[in-house]
């Protein structure tokens, strides 16, 4: 019977070629959109058992909070260690050398991010002099940055450009990021004594909830509130800020599906409705209705799979190959097509597959034989 | 005396046309013996179409009795009756309705592909058959390759590759030169005299009647008495 179909599918193979080929661009696309949605809304996988939350003001992460909270928040129980952090938001030379560099406190920052590990005379380094700053091994490749290089931060809302000296390269943790002291920004913008948000690690990763309470209840009703949450809730925080990015990418993604389904529902049509006679002749030979519209569902089948395992197929290869996770930042750090995310697209196109042709396949597999018969294509 | 192989009482089939009932067959009592060649003839739109396919099972009547090789096939199921034509029925059309992207062997092979028959005999089956037709040398070839004399011997060896008792045949000659009918015509007449087949075929062409053993008319769906 598989012989049948594929003889059939291959009957017209200019019209199979160019559905398959367009059901393939349009699951790369999906699948595409979906790696993007599903960063998007699961930004980091492992997220809730890393033992680091941020502390913010309640009113959202644009708003500034005192200094002298970092203090506090390191007597709470459960608080293994305290660090400050201000984004800073320059770029290095060009516009496009867009990274994260925050301005941190040098003292407790690795103790916070302690999956960051950097050798100790640069660390030392790095704590004893003003204008130090650390870069993560990843950036660091990424711009060809060496230990000492003077590196000098343009373009940001502050209104003053850093200039560095690279005291350190560390590794692991958020190794896309580069850090350099507070005390340095606090200056220059005349001590203002602000900072961002605060990096916290707990002893212990289950104490998240009963900490979080404590921080935020020390500083209830006074003018600077805070929220403190996990990482990957702050990162959707961080996202929901660009608006509904995922609203739009699921909107685009339907219309895609639903391209998908005009595609192959169109070329089933016109296969059916070519071959109502040939259907009538092997039900005349005893095929039941049941063969008729399995053999044409298995078309549908085995042609949208088809251009499945290649659209999707080369999403994942491309994206593999591109190694995104090692490029991508922040929202988008682990971009990658997931196991659920191919699922996912492998199920909408079996799915496709099956209501494109279920119809067509069921009107050819009822009609009646003899009137079936006369028809001419 | 040989049994009943089609046995029509009374029979009449009519068509609805939106508000009208057209009735193509009235009245029709119908006797056909096992091993019969049986021609029905008649003019356009007598009828002959639609009897043949309400006995083949491919069409079902509105009223009256009908029992082919014992079974009253318009009771069956649409599967139930699939199977029982698989089984008992092989077809023959004017124009010859082979699946063009399958090759002689794979068309006759297709009927065969619904029984339990393994890969090796369904093999010796189809051989048989083509070479039953004169066709054995040809098994390779796609429809397109094959003139309409051959198509038309391809699908008679489709028809009686599963050894049915009855073959029906609609207008066999109807798109064939005078040479090639004869060829086809011949084969049915061996597969009724030599293999004991009974042939129920509808024709316009008086020659072909000639190779039937009974011949019936049919006149504005009504079967017309028996000409001594």
């Amino acid at each position: 019977m598989w012989r049948l179909v594929l003889k059939n599918l291959l009957r017209n193979k200019r019209r199979s070629f160019l559905t398959g080929t367009s059901v393939a661009v349009s699951l790369f696309l999906l699948s595409s959109l979906a790696m993007v949605y599903t960063a998007l809304g699961k930004p980091l996988e492992n997220a809730d058992s890393i033992p680091i939350m941020m502390v913010r003001r309640a009113t959202g992460i644009v708003f500034p909070m005192p200094a002298s909270y970092g203090a506090r928040i390191r007597e709470v129980p459960g608080v293994a260690a305290c660090a400050s952090l201000s984004w800073f938001g320059g770029y290095w030379k060009d516009p496009a050398n867009m990274f994260a560099n925050l301005a941190v406190d040098p003292e407790n920052v690795f103790k916070v991010q302690f999956a960051s590990t950097i050798p100790p005379d640069q660390l030392e380094a790095f704590q004893r002099e003003r204008t130090a700053a650390v870069a993560g091994r990843r950036l660091a490749e990424k711009f060809g940055w060496k230990v000492g290089d003077k590196i000098t931060l343009l373009g940001s809302l502050w209104g003053f450009n850093p200039e560095l000296t690279l005291r350190g390269i560390f590794s692991g943790g958020p190794d896309d990021q580069l850090w350099f002291h507070w005390e340095y920004l606090n200056e220059a913008i005349g001590r203002m004594n602000v900072v961002g948000l605060y990096w916290i690690r707990l002893e212990k990763p289950e104490m998240a909830s009963r900490v979080g309470e404590a921080i935020d209840a020390m500083f209830r009703n006074t003018p600077n509130e805070t929220k403190t949450e996990s990482l990957s809730a702050f990162m959707l925080n961080f996202i929901a800020m660009l608006g509904n990015v995922r609203g739009i990418i699921l909107l685009i993604g339907s219309a895609v599906t639903f391209a998908i389904l005009l595609i192959v529902a169109n070329t089933m049509a016109m296969s059916v409705r070519e071959r109502i006679s040939e259907a009538a002749i092997m039900r005349s030979l005893g095929f039941r209705p049941a063969h008729i519209l399995r053999l044409f569902v298995g078309e549908s089948l085995l042609l949208t799979l088809a251009g499945a395992l290649l659209g999707i197929g080369g999403a994942k290869l491309l994206y593999d190959s591109l190694r995104l996770t090692q490029i991508g930042q922040f929202a988008f750090a682990d971009l990658r097509l997931r196991p659920e995310t191919l699922a996912l697209c492998f199920g909408i196109a079996l799915s496709v597959a099956l209501l494109a042709a279920t119809w067509p396949a069921y009107r050819a597999a009822r009609t009646n034989i003899a009137v079936a018969l006369r028809h001419t294509g | 005396m040989a049994k009943s192989v089609v046995e029509i009482k009374n029979l009449s089939k009519i068509f609805q046309r939106d508000s009208f009932s057209v009735a193509a067959l009235e009245s029709i009592d119908l006797d056909v013996k096992e091993g019969e060649f049986l021609c029905l003839m008649g003019p356009s739109g007598s009828g002959k179409t639609t009897l043949l396919n309400i006995i083949a099972g491919i069409d079902r009547p509105t009223g009256g009795e009908l029992h082919v090789l014992g079974e009253d096939i318009a009771t069956l199921s649409e599967d139930a009756l699939a199977t029982w034509r698989n089984v008992h029925v092989g077809f023959v059309f004017q124009t010859f309705n082979l699946i063009p992207v399958l090759t002689a062997y794979e068309n006759v092979e297709l009927p065969l592909l619904l029984t339990k028959l393994s890969a090796a005999e369904r093999k010796e089956h189809v051989l048989m058959a083509l070479k039953l037709v004169g066709l054995a040398d040809r098994i390779d070839h796609y429809p397109r390759q094959l003139s309409g004399g051959q198509e038309q011997r391809v699908a008679i060896a489709r028809a009686i590759v599963t050894d049915p008792t009855l073959v029906v045949a609609d207008e066999p000659t109807g798109d064939l030169d005078a040479y090639s009918a004869d060829e086809v015509l011949d084969i049915l007449s061996r597969l009724n005299r030599d293999f004991k087949k009974t042939i129920l075929m509808v024709t316009h062409d008086p020659r072909a009647a000639h190779h039937a053993t009974v011949v019936r008319h049919l006149e504005k769906g009504q079967l017309l008495p028996v000409e001594n």
